[in-house]
């Protein structure tokens, strides 16, 4: 059986940017559960890696933050994947190059602030028909994850811990 | 531009798409990508580029550790920035940011720079490093834009609110700024304290609602064309061009019709041009995102109830009726 919400973990800046220059839909890597580690070990949602769960990635990015750690893993990491998204948006026409331009340089000049995670909560029933699961071959571990790219602002609920 | 020697042939766009093509392959990658634009690019380019990366960093072909991971990452990100900016100026895109409202309050310049601007500022208690402080680090801000004419002429008001606590409860006041954007610059307007005890501000959060219920204790009627108004908002309107040819002032032109002989007060407009006129025609229309005049000699009576510095009426520039 489905649970009734879904979860991904996203920074600031990721979510201003799918809004001013993706229309306000927005690309999201989700599960099932918030904390894999919280549910019954055999389970097979419990199996979703550190890499790939949202309150792993959330501890990540929020004592990154707290702390002001310039080379945290996951940050370097949604500073090199936003910047080439913009590249290839551009190259694909989807936005021109001047809007390319002001995507990467906020990405260079963030502040810390703007790297804090936020928490989408998605009720699953609005977004199921366009939930595309991750192939096994590309998941970090058995657990189930999903990707939803046309995620609508009014489709979820963002909190921060 | 690139430093890389396998991108020396390629151009800055070509470069940049290599090297975000390259980062696709790195990154986690659910087979469900955002874009498709890579298809296109040969494996063995992306190959080589990587191979020079590892070497430029002195790390092993082998090596997949999230440290030597995170210094790959990092110096392609440092690539993608010098290919995907080679064609501009780091000015250029911050100006029209800065236009745009997109920058953090924080990374603006504040400009108080008209002499008249300063004196009015000063005049009514307000110390330029506290205005400063408002708009760089506000409580709340909001930006607003006509974006109906030429990025030239457009209007690009900002509103910035700050608390400040005073001494007494009855102090404490929220400082006003409204400034202008030009690129990352904000240039400073008028700047008013309200004070909690004197204005309503119950359930009022945002800075567009402070300045309205600000206008309602202390505006002045006054017209421009045919409407008649304490607070302007969002209207068009048809004026003569040559009482308003300012988009982003104290026109002298905006005067109050109501209020007793020899009150100071400040005229202010918001607003542009729309160019639906004949452009020798005395006409114009006018979009005004707002406009408003404050009794002054009022306001002054408030700031010295709460004890505020403020420079001798005998030495004020304001107008009066």
């Amino acid at each position: 059986m489905s649970l009734p919400l879904l979860y991904s973990t996203n920074v600031l800046l990721k979510l201003l940017i799918q809004e001013r220059f993706r229309g306000d839909i927005h690309y999201v890597w989700c599960s099932e559960s918030f904390d894999s580690q919280s549910l019954p070990r055999y389970s097979l949602r419990s199996q979703v890696a550190p890499s790939s769960n949202p309150a792993d990635i959330y501890r990540e990015l929020k004592g990154a933050v707290q702390r002001k750690d310039q080379h945290c893993y996951k940050m370097t990491e949604q500073k090199l994947s936003l910047k080439s998204l913009a590249v290839s948006w551009e190259a694909a026409g989807e936005i021109n190059s001047e809007e390319k331009e002001e995507i990467v340089y906020m990405v260079d000049n963030a502040s810390f602030e703007d790297w804090r995670p936020l928490v989408y909560v998605i009720p699953r029933a609005m977004v199921d028909l366009r939930l595309k699961v991750v192939p096994a071959n590309r998941r970090a571990s058995f657990g189930p994850e999903y990707i939803l790219p046309d995620l609508r602002r009014h489709e979820f609920d963002i909190i921060e811990l | 531009m690139t430093e890389l020697t396998t991108l020396r042939d390629k151009d800055s766009r070509e470069a940049a798409r290599v090297l975000a093509a390259l980062s696709s392959s790195l990154l986690p990658e659910p087979g469900i990508a955002e874009t498709s634009s890579h298809s296109a690019l040969d494996s063995g380019v992306l190959k080589s580029v990587l191979a020079e990366i590892r070497q430029r960093l002195r790390v092993s072909k082998d090596d997949f550790s999230i440290n030597t991971q995170s210094k790959i990452y990092a110096f392609v990100s440092r690539e993608i920035s010098k290919a995907a900016l080679a064609n501009t100026s780091e000015k250029n895109v911050k100006d029209r940011l800065g236009n745009k409202g997109e920058l953090r309050p924080s990374q603006y310049q504040v400009l108080m720079g008209e002499e008249n601007t300063r004196a009015v500022i000063e005049a009514l208690g307000n110390k330029k490093s506290h205005v400063i402080e408002a708009v760089t680090h506000p409580d709340e801000f909001v930006h607003l834009q006509a974006s109906y004419t030429s990025e030239d002429e457009d209007i690009r008001p900002t509103i910035s609110i700050k608390s400040v606590i005073g001494k007494r409860a009855e102090d404490d006041f929220i400082l006003l700024v409204i400034s202008k954007r030009e690129g990352q610059i904000q240039q400073v307007g008028p700047v008013f304290r309200i004070y909690h005890s004197e204005v309503d501000l119950r359930d009022i959060r945002q800075p567009f609602d402070i300045l309205r219920a600000f206008v309602r204790e202390y505006g002045l009627t006054f017209q421009i064309g045919s409407v008649v108004s304490k607070f302007i908002e969002n209207e068009v309107i048809g004026v003569s061009r040559s009482l308003f040819n300012s988009s982003f002032s104290a026109p002298k032109a905006l005067k109050p019709i109501e209020g007793t002989k020899g009150t100071y007060y400040v005229p202010f407009i918001a607003g542009a041009e729309t160019h639906v006129q004949a452009p020798h025609s005395e006409e114009a229309t006018m979009r005004v995102l707002f406009a408003f005049v404050v009794d002054i000699s009022k306001y002054a009576t408030t700031m010295r109830r709460h004890k505020v510095q403020l420079t001798p009426s005998e030495h004020w520039r304001f107008p009066t009726i």
